[in-house]
């Protein structure tokens, strides 16, 4: 799944290591879920995009899954 | 909290290895090494028991060590690896016994094949089992 994370955390000057440790998961899934290998559980995705101060439609691409 | 609890009955096993490994050795030194299998055995839960003490040491050192291991354990993605490799684990071992029975059946091994046959019934029940019992559950 496409996200916007890599942009969103880069504008704000932040590490993986930082995002990861402000939504409470590990460094590799905050790297997994940037490239699109792994796609982060409804709870992640909220906790990431409530960082963000954002829904979690703005931060991930759903529109794969509206075919 | 709940890591923190999950921690000590960690410590207590890893000392319960430790004891059992124990008596287990010298269970075997009074018996003048007769049966150097419980030897071994005693000597690999203590080394295992130790080496889970160092690690358990290692842990709690601090709180930042804590937290970072406790980050790794309960990561989703770390859990989802976790829980595949089991599940790849298993559906292989269930082929390679499957390709054993077939192979040994075929070679006239019936006698060592059955043992490998009943491994495959085994597995398979117990997969049906824990399917039912997760349905339900879930």
């Amino acid at each position: 799944m496409k996200t916007k994370i890599r942009e969103l955390r880069k504008a704000r000057k932040l590490s993986q290591e930082e995002l990861a440790e402000a939504v409470g998961t590990t460094r590799q899934t905050i790297t997994s879920i940037e490239v699109g290998k792994y796609t982060a559980s409804l709870p992640l995705a909220y906790k990431i995009a409530k960082f963000f101060g954002l829904t979690i439609e703005e931060v991930f691409d759903f529109s794969e899954l509206e075919g | 909290m709940e890591y923190k609890k999950k921690l000590k009955q960690r410590f207590f096993v890893a000392i319960f290895y430790i004891a059992v490994g124990l008596v287990l050795i010298l269970a075997d030194v009074l018996n003048h090494f007769e049966n150097t299998f419980i030897f071994s055995f005693g000597f690999a839960l203590m080394v295992m028991g130790i080496a889970r003490l160092i690690r358990h040491r290692k842990i709690t050192k601090d709180e930042k060590s804590m937290r970072k291991q406790e980050l790794i354990e309960t990561d989703e993605r770390n859990r989802m690896l976790s829980e595949r490799a089991k599940s790849w684990a298993f559906s292989y071992t269930l082929m390679i016994a499957g390709i054993v029975v077939i192979v040994l059946s075929l070679s006239g091994n019936h006698e060592l094949a059955q043992p490998f046959a009943w491994l495959v019934c085994g597995m398979t029940v117990l997969y049906w089992i824990c399917w039912i019992l997760l349905g339900k559950k879930y």
